[in-house]
């Protein structure tokens, strides 16, 4: 090796930096701090994430699905008219209620009736 | 080493003393350590901070009768190796795509110690990081080894590669 680079060496290990009194306790609040942020992921083990993440992704999807994707009759307007048996999708898109009857209201109704 | 083993166990067990003390006893070496291959002080330490968060992680990853100064040093040279290899994209990407300046002034030549830094900068950290452990750190070829977990061959043909490349930088035989 030539001299210089043999010099600029052992100037390099004098350039050393040390840690100042207060490290410790940076390195403390920021473990403390890793501490309480540890989510869902810190509890599964490595090698089943993927597995979770995918039945996780398949999972929102189809909340999605449900969620967004409006209800459309199965049939054409008339058609479903038409025949005696309907889905209740069916039932409440065609059948021009705005809300379909509440249960609890039924049963109450049905209460007085009997009364 | 029984100082190693039990605060190792104990620092397992989530014990926040036995993990500072830790921090306390081993933070000079992991500066020093750093300090080979970062010369600004706050990116030492945020890559020694860095360390010691990636030690708790993987705390249970740490046998206690395993040499656990070598196992720290082998967390600090790869946190280092992968801090310079950001670095070294980020410059490449900069000077492909980052604004173009024209120096008003003509830069200084710089000295012959300016010219090794600058070199050494220029190697690629596969090269780079042993020929430091070997002539800065004083490492040997099998301490090398083991930090960087490469074979004693491997880190023989990268300390020869690296050197080789250096003298063609600086132009020297």
């Amino acid at each position: 090796m030539n001299p210089s680079l043999k010099d600029f060496f052992n100037e390099e290990k004098k350039r050393v930096f040390t840690p100042d009194p207060y490290f410790h306790s940076r390195v403390m609040a920021r473990v403390r701090e890793g501490k309480s942020k540890a989510d869902i992921w810190a509890l599964i083990p490595g090698s089943t994430r993927p597995v979770f993440g995918f039945a996780l992704m398949l999972l929102l999807a189809f909340v999605a699905v449900e969620i967004f994707v409006p209800q459309i009759p199965e049939r054409g307007f008339i058609t479903a008219l038409l025949e005696s048996e309907q889905t209740p999708a069916e039932a409440f898109l065609l059948s021009g209620d705005d809300i379909p009857a509440d249960q609890e209201l039924l049963n109450q109704l049905m209460d007085a009736e009997e009364r | 080493m029984e100082f190693d083993r039990e605060l190792i166990v104990r620092a397992q067990g989530g014990d926040e003393s036995a993990q500072e003390a830790i921090v306390k006893h081993y933070s000079p070496m992991v500066f020093r350590l750093i300090s080979r291959f970062f010369r600004s002080r706050e990116d030492v330490e945020d890559l020694a901070q860095d360390v010691f968060l990636k030690l708790f992680a993987r705390i249970e990853q740490v046998r206690p009768d395993e040499n656990f100064p070598g196992w720290l040093a082998r967390v600090t040279v790869n946190t280092c190796y992968d801090e310079l290899r950001k670095t070294r994209r980020r410059k490449t990407a900069m000077e492909i795509y980052g604004p173009q300046f024209e120096p008003s002034v003509a830069p200084r030549e710089p000295d012959a110690f300016g010219k090794a830094r600058i070199a050494l900068q220029g190697l690629d950290p596969k090269l780079r990081i042993p020929l430091i452990l070997k002539e800065v750190e004083e490492m040997s070829v099998e301490e090398i080894a083991r930090t960087m977990g490469l074979t004693q061959t491997n880190v023989k043909v990268r300390l020869f590669r690296a050197r080789k490349k250096l003298a063609g930088i600086l132009g020297q035989p």
